[in-house]
Protein backbone atom coordinates (compact mmCIF):
# COMPACT_ATOMS: atom_id res chain seq x y z
CA UNK A 1 0.00 0.00 0.00
CA UNK A 2 1.14 3.56 -0.66
CA UNK A 3 -0.02 5.01 2.63
CA UNK A 4 0.85 3.57 5.98
CA UNK A 5 -2.64 3.77 7.47
CA UNK A 6 -4.19 0.41 8.05
CA UNK A 7 -7.88 0.32 7.25
CA UNK A 8 -9.68 -2.91 7.96
CA UNK A 9 -13.22 -3.95 7.18
CA UNK A 10 -15.24 -5.58 9.90
CA UNK A 11 -18.37 -7.63 9.17
CA UNK A 12 -20.90 -7.87 11.97
CA UNK A 13 -23.44 -10.65 12.60
CA UNK A 14 -26.24 -11.75 14.92
CA UNK A 15 -27.11 -9.76 18.02
CA UNK A 16 -24.09 -7.47 17.54
CA UNK A 17 -25.99 -5.99 14.58
CA UNK A 18 -28.57 -4.66 17.06
CA UNK A 19 -25.76 -2.55 18.54
CA UNK A 20 -23.76 -1.49 15.49
CA UNK A 21 -26.87 -1.04 13.26
CA UNK A 22 -24.53 -1.70 10.37
CA UNK A 23 -23.20 -4.96 8.94
CA UNK A 24 -19.95 -3.35 7.73
CA UNK A 25 -17.64 -1.14 9.76
CA UNK A 26 -14.36 0.36 8.59
CA UNK A 27 -11.74 0.81 11.31
CA UNK A 28 -8.48 2.66 10.80
CA UNK A 29 -5.08 2.54 12.45
CA UNK A 30 -5.23 -0.86 14.05
CA UNK A 31 -2.37 -3.32 13.69
CA UNK A 32 -3.78 -6.35 15.49
CA UNK A 33 -7.03 -7.84 16.79
CA UNK A 34 -6.48 -6.55 20.35
CA UNK A 35 -6.25 -2.98 19.06
CA UNK A 36 -9.30 -3.59 16.90
CA UNK A 37 -11.39 -4.72 19.87
CA UNK A 38 -10.22 -1.67 21.88
CA UNK A 39 -11.32 0.61 19.03
CA UNK A 40 -14.67 -1.13 18.71
CA UNK A 41 -15.30 -0.86 22.44
CA UNK A 42 -14.76 2.90 22.20
CA UNK A 43 -17.29 3.13 19.41
CA UNK A 44 -19.96 0.69 20.62
CA UNK A 45 -21.28 -0.54 23.99
CA UNK A 46 -19.87 -4.04 23.57
CA UNK A 47 -19.45 -4.63 27.29
CA UNK A 48 -20.70 -8.09 28.33
CA UNK A 49 -21.14 -9.12 24.70
CA UNK A 50 -19.67 -12.47 23.85
CA UNK A 51 -18.25 -12.93 20.37
CA UNK A 52 -15.47 -14.69 18.52
CA UNK A 53 -13.28 -12.98 15.95
CA UNK A 54 -12.56 -14.47 12.55
CA UNK A 55 -9.67 -13.16 10.46
CA UNK A 56 -9.95 -14.23 6.83
CA UNK A 57 -12.69 -16.73 7.74
CA UNK A 58 -10.71 -18.47 10.50
CA UNK A 59 -11.51 -17.99 14.17
CA UNK A 60 -8.51 -16.61 16.05
CA UNK A 61 -7.99 -17.22 19.77
CA UNK A 62 -4.88 -15.10 20.22
CA UNK A 63 -3.92 -11.57 19.29
CA UNK A 64 -3.44 -11.63 15.53
CA UNK A 65 -1.72 -9.08 13.27
CA UNK A 66 -3.95 -7.36 10.70
CA UNK A 67 -3.20 -5.80 7.36
CA UNK A 68 -5.12 -3.77 4.81
CA UNK A 69 -6.57 -6.83 3.17
CA UNK A 70 -7.72 -8.58 6.33
CA UNK A 71 -11.38 -9.48 6.46
CA UNK A 72 -12.54 -9.48 10.05
CA UNK A 73 -15.84 -10.86 11.27
CA UNK A 74 -17.42 -10.54 14.70
CA UNK A 75 -19.24 -13.77 15.46
CA UNK A 76 -21.71 -14.04 18.35
CA UNK A 77 -22.47 -17.57 19.70
CA UNK A 78 -23.80 -19.72 16.85
CA UNK A 79 -27.41 -20.87 16.73
CA UNK A 80 -27.83 -22.85 13.53
CA UNK A 81 -29.79 -26.07 13.12
CA UNK B 1 -6.61 -26.81 1.09
CA UNK B 2 -8.52 -29.06 -1.23
CA UNK B 3 -9.01 -27.90 -4.80
CA UNK B 4 -12.65 -28.95 -4.63
CA UNK B 5 -15.09 -26.02 -4.43
CA UNK B 6 -17.14 -25.99 -1.22
CA UNK B 7 -20.63 -27.30 -1.98
CA UNK B 8 -23.58 -25.06 -1.22
CA UNK B 9 -25.75 -26.24 1.68
CA UNK B 10 -28.10 -23.29 2.03
CA UNK B 11 -31.69 -23.10 0.86
CA UNK B 12 -33.95 -20.07 1.12
CA UNK B 13 -36.87 -20.69 3.48
CA UNK B 14 -38.11 -24.02 4.88
CA UNK B 15 -37.05 -27.46 3.60
CA UNK B 16 -40.16 -29.09 2.14
CA UNK B 17 -41.16 -32.68 3.01
CA UNK B 18 -41.49 -33.38 -0.74
CA UNK B 19 -37.83 -32.34 -1.23
CA UNK B 20 -36.80 -34.81 1.48
CA UNK B 21 -38.91 -37.57 -0.13
CA UNK B 22 -37.31 -36.87 -3.52
CA UNK B 23 -33.83 -37.04 -1.96
CA UNK B 24 -34.61 -40.50 -0.55
CA UNK B 25 -36.08 -41.65 -3.88
CA UNK B 26 -32.94 -40.59 -5.77
CA UNK B 27 -30.89 -43.15 -3.84
CA UNK B 28 -32.89 -46.19 -5.04
CA UNK B 29 -30.48 -46.71 -7.95
CA UNK B 30 -27.50 -46.97 -5.57
CA UNK B 31 -27.98 -50.59 -4.58
CA UNK B 32 -24.69 -50.79 -2.65
CA UNK B 33 -26.38 -48.72 0.10
CA UNK B 34 -27.87 -50.71 2.97
CA UNK B 35 -28.69 -47.92 5.44
CA UNK B 36 -29.75 -44.28 5.49
CA UNK B 37 -29.77 -42.04 8.51
CA UNK B 38 -31.73 -38.79 8.44
CA UNK B 39 -31.83 -35.92 10.88
CA UNK B 40 -34.48 -33.22 10.53
CA UNK B 41 -34.37 -30.06 12.60
CA UNK B 42 -37.79 -28.46 13.09
CA UNK B 43 -38.48 -24.94 14.37
CA UNK B 44 -39.95 -25.27 17.85
CA UNK B 45 -42.56 -22.87 19.14
CA UNK B 46 -40.90 -22.12 22.49
CA UNK B 47 -42.74 -20.02 25.03
CA UNK B 48 -40.33 -17.38 26.37
CA UNK B 49 -41.62 -14.94 28.99
CA UNK B 50 -45.21 -15.45 27.81
CA UNK B 51 -44.21 -14.82 24.19
CA UNK B 52 -44.55 -17.61 21.63
CA UNK B 53 -41.95 -18.19 18.89
CA UNK B 54 -43.72 -17.87 15.52
CA UNK B 55 -40.66 -18.33 13.28
CA UNK B 56 -36.87 -18.23 13.17
CA UNK B 57 -35.04 -15.97 10.74
CA UNK B 58 -31.65 -17.53 9.87
CA UNK B 59 -28.60 -15.60 8.68
CA UNK B 60 -25.06 -16.81 8.05
CA UNK B 61 -21.54 -15.75 7.22
CA UNK B 62 -21.85 -17.75 4.02
CA UNK B 63 -18.24 -17.87 2.75
CA UNK B 64 -16.97 -19.01 6.13
CA UNK B 65 -19.85 -21.44 6.73
CA UNK B 66 -19.31 -23.18 3.38
CA UNK B 67 -15.57 -23.54 4.04
CA UNK B 68 -16.22 -24.92 7.52
CA UNK B 69 -18.87 -27.29 6.17
CA UNK B 70 -16.42 -28.50 3.53
CA UNK B 71 -13.89 -29.33 6.27
CA UNK B 72 -16.52 -31.11 8.36
CA UNK B 73 -17.61 -33.13 5.32
CA UNK B 74 -14.02 -34.19 4.55
CA UNK B 75 -13.41 -35.20 8.17
CA UNK B 76 -16.63 -37.22 8.35
CA UNK B 77 -15.82 -39.04 5.10
CA UNK B 78 -12.35 -39.89 6.45
CA UNK B 79 -13.78 -41.21 9.72
CA UNK B 80 -16.80 -43.19 8.49
CA UNK B 81 -17.39 -45.57 5.61
CA UNK B 82 -20.08 -43.51 3.91
CA UNK B 83 -21.52 -43.89 0.45
CA UNK B 84 -22.81 -40.33 0.42
CA UNK B 85 -23.90 -37.40 2.55
CA UNK B 86 -26.27 -34.53 1.83
CA UNK B 87 -26.76 -31.43 3.98
CA UNK B 88 -29.28 -28.61 3.67
CA UNK B 89 -29.76 -25.69 6.05
CA UNK B 90 -32.40 -22.99 5.75
CA UNK B 91 -31.73 -19.27 5.52
CA UNK B 92 -34.36 -16.59 6.01
CA UNK B 93 -37.68 -17.15 7.67
CA UNK B 94 -38.80 -20.63 8.75
CA UNK B 95 -42.12 -20.86 10.61
CA UNK B 96 -42.67 -22.97 13.72
CA UNK B 97 -43.32 -26.56 12.65
CA UNK B 98 -41.29 -26.26 9.45
CA UNK B 99 -37.97 -28.00 8.73
CA UNK B 100 -34.76 -25.92 8.90
CA UNK B 101 -32.02 -28.61 8.80
CA UNK B 102 -31.77 -31.83 6.79
CA UNK B 103 -28.77 -34.13 7.21
CA UNK B 104 -28.81 -37.35 5.20
CA UNK B 105 -26.06 -39.98 5.40
CA UNK B 106 -25.93 -43.31 3.58
CA UNK B 107 -23.68 -46.32 4.00
CA UNK B 108 -23.45 -50.07 3.45
CA UNK B 109 -24.24 -50.86 7.08
CA UNK B 110 -26.27 -48.91 9.62
CA UNK B 111 -23.65 -47.91 12.20
CA UNK B 112 -21.59 -45.68 9.91
CA UNK B 113 -24.69 -43.84 8.66
CA UNK B 114 -26.14 -43.33 12.17
CA UNK B 115 -22.89 -42.20 13.80
CA UNK B 116 -21.85 -39.97 10.90
CA UNK B 117 -25.27 -38.32 10.88
CA UNK B 118 -25.16 -37.58 14.60
CA UNK B 119 -21.61 -36.24 14.53
CA UNK B 120 -22.37 -34.05 11.53
CA UNK B 121 -25.45 -32.53 13.21
CA UNK B 122 -23.45 -31.79 16.38
CA UNK B 123 -20.65 -30.17 14.40
CA UNK B 124 -23.07 -28.08 12.32
CA UNK B 125 -24.66 -26.71 15.49
CA UNK B 126 -21.33 -25.99 17.18
CA UNK B 127 -19.13 -24.84 14.31
CA UNK B 128 -21.11 -23.21 11.51
CA UNK B 129 -21.48 -19.42 11.71
CA UNK B 130 -25.27 -19.35 11.51
CA UNK B 131 -27.57 -17.25 13.68
CA UNK B 132 -31.26 -17.71 14.40
CA UNK B 133 -33.42 -14.77 15.33
CA UNK B 134 -36.53 -16.00 17.14
CA UNK B 135 -39.49 -13.97 15.96
CA UNK B 136 -42.36 -13.88 18.42
CA UNK B 137 -46.06 -13.67 17.63
CA UNK B 138 -46.16 -10.11 19.02
CA UNK B 139 -43.48 -8.96 16.49
CA UNK B 140 -40.71 -8.74 19.13
CA UNK B 141 -37.62 -10.96 18.76
CA UNK B 142 -34.60 -12.41 20.50
CA UNK B 143 -31.38 -13.97 19.22
CA UNK B 144 -31.29 -17.71 19.77
CA UNK B 145 -28.30 -19.46 21.32
CA UNK B 146 -27.50 -23.16 20.90
CA UNK B 147 -27.31 -25.24 24.06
Amino acid sequence: MLNNTTRVNVIVFGHLLDITKSANIAIENVSDTNELVQQLELLYPFTNMRFAIAVDKKIVNENTPLNDNSVIALLPPFSGG
Amino acid sequence: MSAKQPKNVFVQGPIEASFIADSIQKHSSQTNIGAHSIFLGQVRSDLIKARKVAAIDYTTYEEMALEEMHEIREAIFLKYQLTCMHIYHSLGKVAAGEICLFVFTSSKHRKAAIEACEETVERIKAELPIWGKELFEDDSYQWKENK
